[in-house]
């Protein structure tokens, strides 16, 4: 969830730059975006593993990062870099509705920008910020690869645990771990549904056409 | 004709400058993180060493491509993760396609219920997939093992070829992709009006024919755009792959996850480098061709349009690749060149020529991701907008269509939205302080979000009716003049009489129009006293059409003063000569 967490504020603050900007720099922090993508997933954790091998082995100001590699932040930080993507996707859908209609009628009623951007864009993506931090959770609740490659596997995690159990031949404790998973996953599933629904209700008139101008 | 009030205008002006400082902060520093490890796998592939994260940084080389290119282990194991994403993605989108046509037909209840269920498919872990997919192997391989007395002798062929492993890995990647792909049919569906199926079903097709000649057509990039998200989804999976194959079997990220505990060389860094400069080069492609599909016209000349291009990027990438195993080779680098700008120059043309550069757009591995991450929030966020896309859709179908202003002003935004980038040649008969009561937006909105590139505006009107109109308006007049001069658009102006003679001349259905990218023509006929309704039509701009509007644009040209702003509020009509009218005719509609 750490990762999740931060990933979404990462992934949330470039959409929000990104929707707030012209179009040319919106292009090209969607690029940045994309770079990682391009990868591939593996490849991605494999990076950071050279990356953190040859920064901790050079003295440099930089080489303390090189800790990062077998060590819990460290599996923290690449994950939560590669939710960051799609974190950012989801949020910049959300911040494509954003409209200048909305701002200038703000304006329009004596609110200054700061207080735009506080009553009206940040509740406006929060549901999707929220549903990206849900999304990155249950994608890092069944992640063993980061935690295997960074981690080197001396941090328990869930996959990892289902994975050796298997290598012990202990098939039927996996399963039992697989279905707490499974269980978990749902029951935060619904949770955020619940809380998305609530928020929605409590920011109608920003979300929704007031009654009075709603076509049959 | 022109945008009110487009979402999608940037909001940069209403952003506090202290957000935007903080905001500047932290999104340099998720880039740097985001970015920097694609960038250290290039310079590893290319520097690296026997030594794990060790780079030489004296003595780049490509020996590890060619190391690579030359290992039948990662050659057979790009071979079976490029064929495992072809047969799972081809068979997801065809189960979707068949899926989604069949929700037309079912009632809500129905669609609510299997909707639910592809989310929770989205939502179940991978782990616990791949946990209950090597309980299915292990049942296939004992239907095997134990096969009837009349065809057991199949079972030692059937175990060799290890089909239990392979069918199970397929139906685990179909279980993985085919909630993606949902999502883009979900989401490409609501854009298709169910009474053309319903039509095609009225007029006594069955349901096969139905799906096939009018379902398939309509949604035809969509199938394009699932198989290739499929594809790659397909490529990138590692758990399911980690539970089912060893090492003899391997795909390309089990290879690259295995090899960092068993291999001390780059191979992996040298992989994921290829795949991401064909990913890149795709991307490449896509950028610099970007025509619409819903104004898609395949005529000989626009298949030619694009061909220098094509034959460009494809020689310089495969001249890139054969050079990155020359270096390695013993054949002489000249002949890896020439090999390579030949290779270059026929896949350029079969590609342009075949127009699978549409095909090759979509292999894009992030712009799909983008879709279907996009896609994603739509589901869950926001209603999806596809007012725009029925729009089109109606007013495709030819001749005039009446709609109201508001949604004339939605048909302008998608125009100017589907091409953003090109040229725009328009005329308007608007006095600037009409203009602006009928588009108020429209000069502080549109000129922001578009790129300047030239645009061109015939006003169709004289200089008294536009001093006529400023003595009356003088605001409204300065600002109309100044906004276009600032965004770099040449004001024209011609008298409305000489423009519907010209028009009318030439058969045009309307002397007001714009042209979007010299591809796609928009009609306007606005309403007149007593009618409430805007007439607009929609058209290629191909073949007889192009000729008519070059035509009407040269004419007009020859018609034109230009509308010149000096100091302050000075606005003058300037008479063109000779050369710039030449300037200009060269430039319209090249």
């Amino acid at each position: 969830m750490s990762s999740a967490a931060l990933a979404a504020f990462g992934g949330a603050t470039v959409a929000c730059l990104a929707r707030f900007s012209s179009q040319r720099t919106s292009n090209v922090l969607t690029f940045a975006m994309m770079v990682p993508l391009l990868t591939g997933f593996v490849a991605r954790n494999y990076s950071w593993v050279g990356l953190l091998t040859a920064i901790g082995s050079h003295r440099t100001p930089l080489s303390p990062l090189g800790e990062l590699l077998d060590s819990r932040a460290g599996i923290v930080t690449v994950m939560a870099v590669v939710f960051v993507p799609f974190v950012y996707f989801i949020v910049s859908e959300a911040a494509s509705h954003l409209s200048p209609p909305l701002y200038e009628a703000s304006r329009t009623l004596g609110a200054t920008d700061a207080r735009a951007f506080f009553v009206i864009t940040l509740p406006l993506l929060l549901p999707a910020t929220l549903l990206a931090f849900a999304l990155s959770t249950i994608l890092g609740l069944g992640y063993f690869v980061t935690p295997h490659l960074i981690g080197g596997g001396n941090f328990p995690f869930v996959a990892n645990g289902v994975l050796s159990r298997l290598d012990l031949g202990d098939a039927q404790g996996a399963a039992l771990l697989g279905l707490y998973l499974l269980a978990t996953v749902f029951i935060l599933a619904g949770l955020v549904a619940i809380v998305r629904a609530w928020w929605l209700r409590r920011h109608e008139p920003l979300t929704k056409t007031p009654h009075y101008v709603r076509t049959k | 004709m022109y945008e009110l009030s487009s979402t999608n205008a940037p909001l940069q002006l209403f952003l506090p400058r202290p957000v935007r400082v903080l905001l500047w902060a932290i999104t340099v520093g998720v880039i740097a993180l985001v970015a920097i490890p694609s960038i250290y796998l290039l310079l590893w592939s290319l520097m690296g060493t026997e030594v794990v994260g060790r780079l030489d940084l004296h003595r780049a080389s490509f020996r590890w491509f060619g190391a690579v290119l030359s290992s039948p282990d990662w050659l057979a194991a790009m071979s079976r993760s490029v064929l495992l994403g072809a047969f799972a993605s081809v068979a997801g989108a065809l189960l979707n396609g068949a899926y989604n046509y069949s929700k037309h037909f079912t009632s809500l209840g129905y669609r609510r219920t299997t909707n639910l269920a592809m989310t929770v498919l989205l939502l179940n872990p991978l782990i616990c997939y791949a946990l209950s997919m090597s309980n299915v192997r292990a049942v296939i391989r004992n239907v095997i093992l134990n096969l009837p007395a009349g065809i057991s002798n199949l079972a030692p062929f059937l175990d060799t070829m290890r089909v239990d492993v392979w069918f199970t890995l397929l139906m685990g990647h179909l279980a993985i992709i085919t909630p993606l792909q949902f999502l883009l049919f979900e989401a490409a569906d609501r854009g298709m009006p169910p009474s053309m199926l319903w039509a095609a079903r009225t007029l006594g097709a069955g349901h096969v024919r139905s799906f096939r000649a009018v379902y398939v057509p309509c949604m035809r990039g969509t199938f394009i755009a699932s198989v290739i998200v499929g594809f790659f989804a397909s490529f990138d999976e590692i758990v399911l792959a980690l539970f089912m194959l060893d090492d003899g079997m391997a795909t390309i990220p089990l290879k690259v996850y295995r090899s960092i505990s068993q291999v001390v060389q780059p191979h992996a860094a040298v992989t994921s480098a290829i795949v991401m400069v064909a990913a890149g080069t795709t991307w490449f492609l896509y950028s610099r061709t970007r025509p619409s599909p819903r104004f898609d016209v395949h005529s000989l000349r626009e298949r030619l349009e694009g061909l220098p291009r094509e034959v460009l990027a494809f020689a310089l990438t495969t001249v890139t690749i054969f050079m990155l195993v020359g270096g390695h080779g013993d054949i002489p680098l000249v002949f890896h060149g020439m090999v390579a700008v030949l290779s270059g120059l026929a896949a350029g043309t079969i590609v342009g020529l075949l127009r699978l550069h549409n095909i090759l757009k979509l292999l894009l591995i992030s712009v799909n991701v983008e879709t279907v991450f996009r896609g994603l929030a739509r589901a869950f966020v926001l209603e999806g907008v596809t007012h725009d896309v029925r729009l089109i859709k109606a007013v495709e179908a030819g001749g005039f269509t009446e709609m109201t202003q508001d949604r004339m002003q939605r048909l302008a935004r998608t125009a100017f939205g589907e091409f953003p980038h090109g040229r725009y040649v328009g005329t308007d008969r608007h006095v600037p302080s009409r203009f602006q009561e009928l588009y108020p937006n429209y000069l502080h909105d549109q000129m922001l979000s578009r790129s300047k590139r030239g645009d061109i505006r015939f006003v169709l009107y004289g200089a008294r009716e536009f001093e006529d109109d400023r003595a009356a308006h003088p605001a409204a007049a300065r600002s109309f003049v100044s906004m276009h001069t600032a965004a770099g658009v040449t004001l024209l102006s011609v008298p409305w009489s000489a423009a519907i003679e010209i028009s009318k001349k030439l058969e045009l259905e309307t002397p007001d129009l714009g042209v979007f990218e010299g591809r796609a023509a928009v009609f306007f006929d606005p309403p007149t006293t007593g009618r409430e309704k805007w007439r607009v039509m929609l058209d290629n701009v191909e073949g007889h059409r192009l000729t008519q509007l070059r035509n009407y644009f040269y004419e007009l040209v020859d018609h034109a003063q230009e509308i010149v702003r000096g100091g302050e509020d000075a606005t003058f009509f300037r008479d063109l000569d000779d050369d710039d009218r030449h300037k200009l005719k060269s430039y319209i509609l090249a």
